[in-house]
C-alpha cells in the first residue's frame, strides 16, 4: 500500500464519517452560487447532477472490478478519466474546490493500487462520500415549487 | 403477513413497524440491522411517485433483487439508498427488497408525502426489541 494510497483512504473515511452528519462546506456554498443572469437555479440543479453522474460511475467501476477479465490497469485508466472530467467540473462550473481536490487526488491514489482489493475499498469511500453530498445538493433543490414553475412557464 | 425482526421507522410525528424479510434477503437485513440505530435526511424520489429515499453508510450488493409495491422498504445498490413505497408507485427497478411495513402505513405515508416539499426531513430507524 503506498503512503499515497493510505492517507487518501484515511482522508476519505473521516470525509465519509463528517459527510453523512453534516453537509459539506462545498455543497453549503452552492446556495450563494449563480448562474447565468444572476439565477442560483441552474448551478445547484447541475451540480446535483454532476455529483449523481459521478456516483453512478463509481458504482459501475466498482461493478466492473468484479470482472476477471477487466484488469486493474484499464480500471486505473477509467477512473483516470473519470475523475479528471468531473474534477474540471466541480472546480470551474459549481466553485466546489475541495470536491474537485478529492477527485483528483483520489485518482492518484487508485493510480497507485496494487490489487483490486485495494482499489475497490478506496473506491467505495469516495461513492459514500459522493452519493452523500448528492443528496445534500438534493435537499436544496425546491422540488414543488420548481415544478409548478415549470408547468406555468410551458 | 411475514414475521421475523422488526424495526420501527419514524418520520415527522408518525411512527411505523416493518418486519425484515430475511428469507428473501439476509445479507441486506444483516447489514441495516447492524447499523441501527439510524437516523439522516430524507428526500423523495423525483421521477418514481410516492417513494421516500435516504442514503445509509453501506456497501450491499445486489442480493434477490425484485420491483416494489406498496409498503416495501428496499435498498438500492447503485446508490447506497433505503428507498420506502409508501403509496401506488410505477416500479422503475429492481432493488433489494428488505422489509414489509406492516404497522402504520397510513400515517407514515401522509409524513412521507410532506418531504416533496420539505426535502431533508429527518427520518429515524431503529429496531423493535
Amino acid at each position: 500500500m503506498s503512503r499515497t494510497y493510505e492517507k487518501t483512504l484515511e482522508r476519505l473515511k473521516v470525509l465519509v464519517q463528517e459527510t453523512f452528519k453534516e453537509m459539506p462546506e462545498d455543497v453549503k456554498n452552492l446556495k450563494t452560487l449563480t448562474g447565468a443572469f444572476g439565477y442560483r437555479a441552474a448551478p445547484t440543479i447541475l451540480a446535483m447532477e454532476e455529483s449523481r453522474a459521478v456516483a453512478d460511475e463509481l458504482w459501475y467501476l466498482r461493478e466492473l472490478c468484479k470482472k476477471e477479465s477487466v484488469g486493474l490497469d484499464c480500471l486505473k485508466e477509467a477512473a483516470k478519466v473519470i475523475l479528471e472530467l468531473r474534477s474540471l467540473r466541480f472546480e470551474g462550473w459549481y466553485k466546489m474546490k475541495s470536491t474537485a481536490n478529492l477527485l483528483r487526488d483520489s485518482a492518484k491514489a487508485l493510480a497507485e493500487s496494487t490489487d483490486k482489493t485495494e482499489y475497490k475499498n478506496l473506491l467505495e469511500q469516495l461513492m459514500l462520500y459522493i452519493g452523500k453530498q448528492n443528496v445534500w445538493i438534493e435537499t436544496m433543490v425546491p422540488w414543488d415549487a420548481l415544478s409548478k414553475a415549470f408547468e406555468k412557464a410551458r | 403477513m411475514p414475521s421475523g425482526r422488526k424495526i420501527v421507522l419514524e418520520i415527522g410525528k408518525e411512527r411505523a413497524i416493518a418486519v425484515l424479510l430475511d428469507d428473501q434477503a439476509p445479507k441486506t437485513c444483516d447489514a441495516i440491522w447492524n447499523a441501527l440505530p439510524y437516523e439522516t435526511e430524507s428526500i423523495s424520489a423525483v421521477i418514481c411517485q410516492h417513494e421516500l429515499i435516504f442514503m445509509m453508510p453501506l456497501i450491499i450488493d445486489m442480493e434477490n433483487p425484485k420491483f416494489p409495491t406498496v409498503g416495501d422498504i428496499g435498498y438500492w445498490c447503485p446508490r447506497q439508498c433505503v428507498n420506502i413505497w409508501y403509496d401506488k408507485t410505477e416500479p422503475l427497478g429492481l432493488t433489494n427488497l428488505f422489509a414489509k411495513i406492516v404497522e402504520n402505513l397510513d400515517g407514515f405515508a401522509k409524513e412521507a408525502k410532506k418531504v416533496w416539499k420539505n426535502p431533508g426531513t429527518r427520518v429515524k430507524l431503529y429496531r423493535l426489541e
